[in-house]
Formats: C-alpha cells, sequence, structure tokens
C-alpha cells in the first residue's frame, strides 16, 4: 500500500510540470478564447460587456467571414489533394526507383519547407511578377504567351495563386512522411508482388499505399491545421486579405488586434470548430483496418 | 487516482492564480510617482513607431531636449511592430509617457485608445503653441473628436497630392482639369502602349486623393458632413462624381497595366513606386517621404514634383491634402507632464531645425523654408500655388466595438482594385450602394460619450 501510495505520489510529481505548462498555456487561453467570444470587447484590457451570441449572429451575416471561410475550406482542399498525390508520387519515386541524384532531390524537394513563409512570400512575388516573373516568363519563352496572366492581380485566379505557392512549400514536408512509411514496408512484399507478375502501379495500390494508410490519415489532420495556418501568414504578408483573399485566421487577427477582440475570438472559436470537426471527419472516413506486415 | 485529481487541481488553481496576478496590477500606476532613473533624472518613457522617416530626427530632438532639461531622461523604444509591444504591456497595465503611432494604421491602435477613452486630453499644449504652428494642419487631427479638444499633437505635416517627374512634365504641361488628365493619359498612351497615366503604390495610398476629391467635389460643408458620415455623401452627384473620377482613372486606359498585381505581393508597392520613377506611369499618389524612400533607385536627372488634384471643372478648385504624423500622450502616462513639455518642444524653432535636416517639416510656420535640400522645399511649395486649397481631415470616431463587421478601408478602398481588375459584378454602382450603406451604419453608431 506504502509503496503503492509512493509510486501514485511520483507518478503525479512527474505529471504535474507539464499539467501545469498545459493548463496555463493550452487550456486556460483556449477557455479564455471561448468566453470573450461571448463578450464586446475591444482588447485585453478594455471594458467587457457580456452579448451572449451577438458576436456569432453578426458574424454569420458578414460577408468577409463567410468569404473567409469559403476560401478556407477551398484552400484545405485544394491544397490536401495536389499535396498528397504529388508528395506520394515523389516519395515513391525517391523510395523505389533507382537514379542518380536520388539525396540530392531529397533535399531539393525538403527546402522550401524549413524557409521562412516571409521568404517564400518573397520568392513567390518574384514568381508571379506580372511583367518579369519567373512564371510569365518561361510562358512567353516557350511560345505560350496566351497562357500568361496577372497571377496576382487577377481576382478569378488570386486564390489559386496563392494555393499553388502552398503547394510548393508543404509537398517536401509530406514527402519525407511518406518515405519514411514507405522504407518500412519490407521488401519482400514487392519481390513476391512481382513474381506474381504485378507491375509498378499494381504494386503501388496493392502494397505502397494500403501499407502506409495509417500514415496518410494521420497526415490529413495536419494538413488541415498547418494549412489553416500557412495561409494566414502568407495571405497576411501578401494582401493582407484584400481582393477577395480573405482566410479565417488572418480576418481573425485583424479584428482581434484593431479593437475588436470579442469579434475576433468569436472566429477564433468558429475556426477551431472548424478545424476540429474537418479533421475528425478526415479521421473517420478513411478509418481501414490497419494493414500488419 | 484521487491523488492525481487533486495534484491537477492543485495545478489549476496554481494556474488561475498565476494568470489572476499578472492581470491584476492595473490602475495605481497613475497615482504612483514618476520613475526616476539612476542618476535621479525623470524618465520619459516614449515609444515610437520606426517607418520612413527613420529615427535620428527624434532622437536628436531629445538629446537637445534632454540638455535643456537636465532632469529629464528621454528613454525612446524604437519598433516596427511599436503597436504590439504597447498592447503588450497594455495588457499587463503599462504605459509609456508619450506615443508616436499614426491614425490609419492597419493595427487601429490609436484609434482604439482614442475611442476607449485612454488618450489624453492635451489642449493646453495646442493653445500654448497655437500662435506658433499653422493650426490649419494641425487643427484637423488634433481635434480628433471635433469637440474642441485636442488629443493628438502633429509634429509633421506632408503634401498628400499627385507625384510626378518634373524632368518629364513641365509646369505649363500638367493638367489643371480631370478632363486635361485623362487627355494627357490619352496622349502618352497612344505614343507609347507600355506608358500609362497613372498608378498607385497599394489602394491605401487613395486615402488623401479620397478626402481632397470629397473637398473639391462639394466644399467645405459637404467634406465637414462627409467626414461625420452625413446623409447624402455618396448618393449624391458630388458622390457619384468622385467614385466615377476614381473608377475612370484606374480604367485600363489609365492604370499601368501591372499596378494591382504588384500592390497584392509583399513589398510590392516599391515595384509600383519604381514603376512611376522608370516613367511608365506619369503620376502617383504619395507624400513626400517618397524622396528619401526610392532615392537609391531613382535615377539622376529625375526630379520630384507634386501637383494638386487636377479640378473637376475648368476654374475649379485645385485642393492638396495635407497628411501629418502624430505624438499622443496615453491617459494613465506617469510622466504626463514631461511629455507636455517635450510636446512643446518638438514644435520650438530647435526642434524644427533639427527635423529639417531629416528632410521633414514640423507645422511650425515657416520650416519648409529649413529644409536644405531644393527638391524636397520644391515639393512644398505646392501649398503657395495660386488657387491652391489645402485641405486635412479625419473621420469622425465610430463605436467600432457596436459594428465589428464593418471594414471601414476595405469598403472605401477595396472596390478601387477590384474594379481596375474588372471584377465581376463591382460597378461604381454596387460601390456608391456599399459606401451609402456603411456611411448609414457608422452615423448610427457614433462614439458614445467617456
Amino acid at each position: 500500500m506504502t509503496k503503492k501510495k509512493a509510486q501514485a505520489r511520483f507518478v503525479a510529481a512527474c505529471l504535474a510540470p507539464a499539467l501545469i505548462l498545459v493548463t496555463l498555456f493550452i487550456v486556460i487561453p483556449t477557455v479564455q478564447v471561448f468566453r470573450y467570444s461571448l463578450y464586446q470587447k475591444s482588447s485585453f484590457v478594455g471594458d467587457e460587456t457580456f452579448i451572449g451570441f451577438k458576436n456569432f449572429q453578426t458574424l454569420f451575416n458578414d460577408s468577409i467571414f463567410l468569404e473567409s471561410i469559403q476560401n478556407q475550406i477551398l484552400i484545405i482542399v485544394v491544397i490536401t489533394m495536389f499535396t498528397i498525390v504529388l508528395a506520394i508520387f515523389f516519395a515513391t519515386l525517391l523510395t523505389r526507383e533507382e537514379f542518380k541524384g536520388k539525396n540530392l532531390f531529397r533535399v531539393i524537394f525538403y527546402i522550401p519547407n524549413i524557409l521562412n513563409i516571409v521568404i517564400i512570400a518573397g520568392i513567390f512575388s518574384a514568381i508571379y511578377a506580372p511583367s518579369n516573373g519567373l512564371l510569365n516568363t518561361l510562358l512567353s519563352s516557350i511560345g505560350l504567351d496566351s497562357l500568361t496572366r496577372q497571377w496576382m492581380g487577377d481576382p478569378e485566379i488570386i486564390i489559386f495563386s496563392i494555393i499553388g505557392a502552398l503547394v510548393w512549400q508543404a509537398i517536401g514536408y509530406y514527402m519525407v512522411m511518406y518515405m519514411a512509411s514507405m522504407t518500412s514496408i519490407p521488401e519482400n512484399l514487392y519481390e513476391a508482388a512481382s513474381l506474381e507478375g504485378a507491375g509498378k502501379f499494381k504494386q503501388f495500390f496493392m502494397i505502397t499505399l494500403p501499407c502506409i494508410w495509417d500514415n496518410i490519415r494521420q497526415t490529413l489532420t495536419f494538413f488541415v491545421i498547418s494549412t489553416i495556418n500557412l495561409s494566414f501568414l502568407f495571405v497576411q504578408v501578401n494582401t493582407n486579405g484584400q481582393f477577395g483573399t480573405q482566410v479565417m485566421l488572418n480576418y481573425m487577427y485583424s479584428k482581434a488586434f484593431s479593437g475588436n477582440l470579442g469579434y475576433g475570438m468569436a472566429i477564433g472559436v468558429i475556426t477551431f470548430i472548424l478545424a476540429f470537426s474537418m479533421a475528425g471527419a478526415l479521421n473517420r472516413v478513411t478509418k481501414r483496418d490497419p494493414l500488419q506486415f | 487516482m484521487k491523488k492525481l485529481m487533486r495534484a491537477g487541481a492543485v495545478a489549476l488553481a496554481m494556474a488561475t492564480f498565476v494568470t489572476g496576478c499578472s492581470s491584476g496590477g492595473s490602475g495605481d500606476t497613475a497615482e504612483s510617482e514618476v520613475p526616476t532613473n539612476e542618476d535621479g533624472q525623470r524618465i520619459l518613457a516614449f515609444d515610437a513607431f520606426v517607418g520612413g522617416n527613420g529615427e535620428e530626427f527624434l532622437e536628436e530632438a531629445a538629446a537637445k531636449f534632454e540638455e535643456a532639461n537636465e532632469d529629464v531622461d528621454v528613454q525612446i523604444r524604437w519598433s516596427k511592430d511599436i503597436d504590439q509591444e504597447m498592447q503588450k504591456d497594455n495588457a499587463s497595465g503599462k504605459y509609456a509617457d508619450l506615443v508616436y503611432y499614426n491614425l490609419g494604421q492597419a493595427s487601429n491602435y490609436t484609434e482604439s485608445m482614442l475611442n476607449s477613452g485612454k488618450v489624453m486630453d492635451i489642449s493646453d499644449v495646442m493653445d500654448e503653441v497655437a500662435d506658433e504652428i499653422d493650426t490649419s494642419i494641425t487643427q484637423p487631427t488634433a481635434e480628433y473628436f471635433g469637440d474642441g479638444k485636442s488629443y493628438l499633437a502633429p509634429i509633421m505635416y506632408t503634401p498628400a497630392g499627385l507625384y510626378y517627374n518634373k524632368a518629364e512634365l513641365s509646369e505649363e504641361e500638367l493638367p489643371t482639369t480631370w478632363d486635361e488628365m485623362f487627355a494627357l493619359g490619352d496622349k502618352v498612351h497612344s505614343e507609347d502602349a507600355n506608358k500609362y497615366l497613372f498608378t498607385y503604390p497599394i489602394r491605401g495610398y487613395f486615402d488623401n486623393t479620397v478626402l481632397g476629391m470629397l473637398y473639391q467635389a462639394g466644399g467645405e460643408e459637404y467634406f465637414q458632413n462627409a467626414l461625420k458620415y452625413g446623409e447624402g455623401t455618396w448618393d449624391s452627384d458630388e458622390g457619384k462624381l468622385i467614385l466615377e473620377t476614381i473608377a475612370k482613372l484606374v480604367g485600363p486606359e489609365y492604370l499601368e497595366k501591372d499596378t494591382v498585381a504588384n500592390a497584392n505581393v509583399d513589398g510590392g508597392f516599391t515595384v509600383n513606386q519604381q514603376s512611376m520613377i522608370d516613367g511608365k506611369a506619369l503620376f502617383m499618389p504619395n507624400g513626400s517621404w517618397i524622396v528619401g524612400e526610392m532615392a537609391e533607385t531613382t535615377p539622376e536627372g529625375f526630379s520630384w514634383g507634386v501637383m494638386p488634384l487636377p479640378a473637376f471643372e475648368e476654374g475649379g478648385e485645385r485642393v492638396v491634402t495635407t497628411m501629418t504624423e502624430t505624438v499622443w500622450i496615453p491617459a494613465e502616462a506617469a510622466n504626463a507632464d514631461d511629455a507636455k513639455e517635450f510636446i512643446k518642444f518638438l514644435y520650438s524653432e530647435e526642434a524644427a531645425e533639427i527635423f529639417a535636416s531629416h528632410n521633414i517639416v514640423s507645422p511650425r510656420t515657416g520650416s519648409a523654408d529649413l529644409l536644405a535640400d531644393e527638391q524636397l522645399k520644391g515639393l512644398f511649395d505646392v501649398y503657395n500655388m495660386d488657387g491652391v486649397k489645402a485641405v486635412s481631415g479625419t473621420y469622425a470616431a465610430y463605436d467600432a466595438t457596436a459594428v465589428p463587421d464593418v471594414d471601414f478601408k476595405g469598403t472605401i478602398y477595396g472596390p478601387i482594385e477590384e474594379i481596375a481588375s474588372g471584377k465581376e459584378g463591382v460597378t461604381v454602382e454596387t460601390w456608391q450602394e456599399s459606401l451609402t450603406e456603411l456611411w448609414t451604419t457608422l452615423r448610427e453608431n457614433p462614439l458614445s460619450a467617456e
């Protein structure tokens, strides 16, 4: 009994620092966000008036907020689609195929991920520049003048230009994650498959994909969370939400720190719920029995 | 398990206690004594925004002030993100004694502080210096609430007109009416398809153009009415004239073709400014800081000039908007007395000379003559042009917390680039409607008296 007691005390002592930190820096701020969203409050120090769900009522009649949700979902869906396909494709190439400079490519793909978002913004302002930008110059030089566009100046395509930059940024990270789980697939599975006459495609769909399925599921949650965060940073640095490019966290930031903290926190609450439910839904619909090997 | 839960409860209680402590310390600072440094000098804590004007002009002024006031130590904290630093401080009840941060910034920090009654009334200071400064420049900004009391101290000003290259356009060639302006645009664009009439750095630079046009379109009364969100501002002939003129100006024939795309990327405003310098566009709205800001990439032979807005009709009034930058004292400042003395000093002859040596013009009468740079001095000559009216004003305060979904700048300036890029469904009419709606909302939500 005393031993058990001592053990419990030890466990409690070990957990306490983490528990205190989590409470202090995660639980309390999150609760505060939910609380502030019910108040009319200009800043952290301003007076507060309880107004119930009025902030949320206003939000759902706020055309910019609705636009920001729309953009946010579009960005998450398109980025996830493109990044997942490209990352798995490159990961397969780099793990399953033999060619010169494999390691170099691995590094090159990963570089965008370690770059600061401000640098990425700088790179893409050079790529998308209308008259002397890399993209338009490349298109003209290969005779595709008709495809040149005002990438950041056309309301119809600016959101896709932003998505393009974020996909470029994300591929390397996810590629490395998929490569890690692909290398752990036993080689004999592939050998057996090829003896049975399965081609590369069949091997990919029958072995590689099922074996890394759990890994893909985990990354789906990352996609939702990191896309929400990175699109905020990228949009803030470039358009700052103007020109129909508003995203949820940027709108939250612009409201919360310009004298409407309560309203901003209400946006934060919706973002929180959206991120959670999207991640949850993705997790649910992708549930399969894990493949053991 | 019980133990664990108890440990959790203790952790929670401790955390609440710690956070409780951190937000509790405000309120009693105003009563406390002025803090002093090790040498016993009273500290004047000055939070300043680092912008295009650099730091030297205020550092030197502070040093001069300290010379004359030996018992004061001016401690300037410079930051590009000074608003964020101050917000953090404010959250724990800490306030500077003096702040250099302008109206109209993205964070709306100065406006929020004003609107929540956290800016000190400095009417006594402004009254004292009134005889020495050009109050037509300072007053519209200083008296933010329009109640005759001064809250902000504009310490510098600049003509925010249309900037052009004097080497390219002689004074005789400058258009005096909008018709002449557009005719000039047609002429240059037909001669060279890559040359346009106009560009702008980013859409926010239209603020002074819109203010000037409001004055031009309807005169003083209409202008004042518009600043107070009066009825008939936008759903009137005057309002429509303004919006139509801007829409035409940013049409495909007149706006430099890459302007919008550049305006929407990080640092793109300098690309647009450069394209004007490179002669791809004749005019752009800006301020006199442009001379220093773009000095490195301005070729020899280029000569900055500024033109008042063209008139709407032949012989009509020409207007140049004056833009000011301000300092203010937080209501909870511990050392407001020295801060007030320092503001008075900033309006002195001595400070004006220091400012001028850094190409900055104080609103003190005659300060523009102190500029050594002839090009820059020439820019301030715009105020001496015949028939030119200097206009200055700020939009009235409104209760921003009551209408959190209002996007003031987005509603006024957003449609400009949407019209410029030909966005479907955005026209002068929709712009006019949304502005009328915005003005009604703001009129109905005035700032209640503190």
